[in-house]
């Protein structure tokens, strides 16, 4: 394999106990040094597959290979080097910040001296004799952050890490995530249902829907796929007429106008100076330009 | 990586958990009993027990003691702990962070089986250091009692806790099992003391099956003086349980599909 992927899956399948099958073939490839963003709506199948990458399902289908090497038989090998956060935080309420560090501390074999400071990093290095489970919500997302990052790992894992955060907290993650990033070289995978909260801090992209991948890319590749996906709205004084007209361009009626893909600005023109010839009056001539939490929700609404 | 990493982390989860109140709690129960029980006169009559205890004083009391604890007290302390202690990680939904650790799941397992053994024991000591207490304070209370004429017999005292301890291993393993598997508390918990209330109505009552096979009530089967002659049988009895319902734990605990 090729040894730049972190991660390599290949044809994952799972199905729940009861037999409904939650993902299909899904072939995950993840580079180094990449911050992956894993998007989907709520039930796609984000946290089943992140399930499957760190063990916590067992694996029914397919083949999963972590910084090179197959996970089943290198589980703990594997897992010493990756940082995680699965759905909800995982803190024990009964013990303070730093305890909770303490526990998974030397199972990473991490220093005390990193321990304070991955505290320090999210702003929990001051919170004394307070128990976790008097933080606010935020606060454990921001403890949880801290777990994840205590061994220092090559591979960071997050699931939906924005959830509980308050806006300022988002903005904090994000620039978070892109120092560890740029300066520790961490590869980080995140998971999201949110495209607007992870397009400003990923560079490569996987979409998720009904349990199978149906974008997976660098942003600018999805960039390219939005600018294909751009329409326009055409109504006028004869649409049948006007169809025949701009039939060059793939017209589709639908129902109220006719709606043409587009690539640049320059073809608007073309068609309206077209129409134009024929003495058609035009009613409406409406660019729509998806940006990419619109195209986001059109691939994952046409694929359900 | 070494298990003694595995264990630290088990340790300290159970810092300011409740697990340490219960087991000084329950530890506490007999020791104070005894105190109220136990006494030189009744209803301003002279207790019977003045010339028995006043012999071995204070054998009497740790026997009296031991014997209620291994009766009635450890078993339903061990169930108790036994769904306590996993509660810790079902409670915080901690389970999916401990899994994605990187520990062997046999360590994983055994420390958390060394911790849930600890309490048993400390639930021991501390019952045996509290009815030593109890017992200064029942001299003090009953001078005719004449605890100090003779001094306490601590070998035999090591040997009975001894046997109590592994008389109580097959069901505080089959309990551990229980504990970890159910998210529940309550199945692991009313499974446990519906059978041990069953065991002592067959051991003392309704004879269905031979005592000496069934496990839940072997802490008290080797308290009953008939019986002293099949004690060795069930303390090997019991540890064999112990082992055999260990390991299949393990495999149910390693086999999981979902963590």
């Amino acid at each position: 394999m090729n040894d730049n992927y972190i991660i390599k899956t290949t044809g994952l399948e799972h199905r729940h106990t009861k037999g409904v099958k939650t993902l299909t073939d899904i072939n995950l490839a993840v580079k180094k040094g990449e911050i992956y963003g894993f998007l989907g709506p709520n039930g796609a199948g984000k946290t089943t597959t992140l399930r499957l990458l760190l063990g916590l399902s067992k694996l029914q289908t397919g083949k999963i290979e972590i910084f090179g090497q197959e996970f089943g038989t290198n589980r703990i090998e594997i897992l010493k080097k990756i940082g995680s956060l699965i759905e909800t935080p995982s803190l024990y309420g009964h013990l303070r910040a730093n305890e909770n560090l303490e526990v998974y501390r030397e199972l990473y074999g991490a220093s005390k001296a990193r321990l304070t400071e991955v505290l320090k990093i999210v702003g929990l290095d001051k919170t004394g004799s307070k128990k976790v489970k008097q933080f606010s919500l935020g606060m454990k997302q921001r403890l949880s952050v801290a777990l994840a990052l205590l061994p220092n790992p090559e591979l960071l894992i997050l699931d939906e890490p924005a959830n509980g955060l308050d806006p300022t907290g988002i903005i904090e993650l994000r620039e978070l995530v892109k120092k560890l990033n740029k300066e520790e070289g961490m590869t980080i995978l995140m998971s999201s249902h949110q495209l607007s909260e992870i397009e400003k801090m990923v560079s490569h992209v996987g979409i998720i829907s009904k349990g199978e991948i149906i974008f997976q890319g660098s942003l600018h590749a999805l960039g390219q796929l939005q600018k294909k996906q751009s329409s326009v709205l055409i109504h006028t004084s004869d649409d049948q007429l006007a169809m025949d007209v701009l039939k060059a361009y793939t017209p589709e009626y639908i129902g109220h106008a006719i709606s043409i893909a587009y690539q640049d600005e320059q073809e608007i023109a073309k068609m309206s100076r077209a129409l134009h010839e024929k003495q058609l009056d035009i009613y409406l001539l409406h660019p729509q330009q998806n940006n990419l939490e619109q195209l986001f929700m059109d691939l994952t609404t046409q694929h359900a | 990586m070494s298990l003694a990493i595995s264990l630290r982390s088990e340790f300290l989860k159970t810092k300011r958990s409740p697990s340490w109140i219960l087991t000084l709690v329950m530890a506490a129960f007999v020791p104070l009993f005894m105190l109220l029980v136990i006494k030189e006169s009744h209803d301003g009559h002279l207790s019977d027990d003045i010339a028995k205890i006043s012999k071995e004083g204070w054998n009497f009391y740790f026997y009296q003691g031991i014997g209620m604890i291994s009766f009635l007290f450890l078993p339903m302390f061990v169930i108790l702990i036994s769904t306590l202690l996993p509660q810790i990680e079902y409670r915080n939904h901690t389970w999916k962070q401990v899994f994605a650790s990187p520990q062997s799941l046999g360590k994983l397992y055994l420390s958390k089986f060394l911790v849930f053994q600890f309490f048993i024991l400390v639930f021991l000591i501390a019952s045996l250091l509290l009815i030593g207490i109890s017992c200064v304070f029942s001299g003090m209370l009953n001078p005719k009692f004449n605890y100090n004429s003779h001094a306490l017999d601590w070998q035999k005292l090591l040997a009975i806790t001894s046997k109590t301890y592994i008389a109580i291993l097959a069901l505080s393993t089959i309990q551990f099992w229980m504990g970890l598997r159910f998210k529940s508390f309550l199945l692991p918990m009313g499974v446990g003391v519906l059978c041990y209330i069953l065991g002592i109505i067959n051991m003392v009552g309704y004879h269905v099956v031979d005592a000496d096979k069934y496990f839940y009530t072997f802490s008290g089967f080797i308290f009953i003086k008939q019986n002293a002659a099949k004690v060795p049988y069930v303390l090997w009895s019991s540890a064999a349980y112990a082992t055999v319902i260990l390991l299949l734990g393990f495999l149910d605990f390693s086999r999981a599909k979902e963590r």
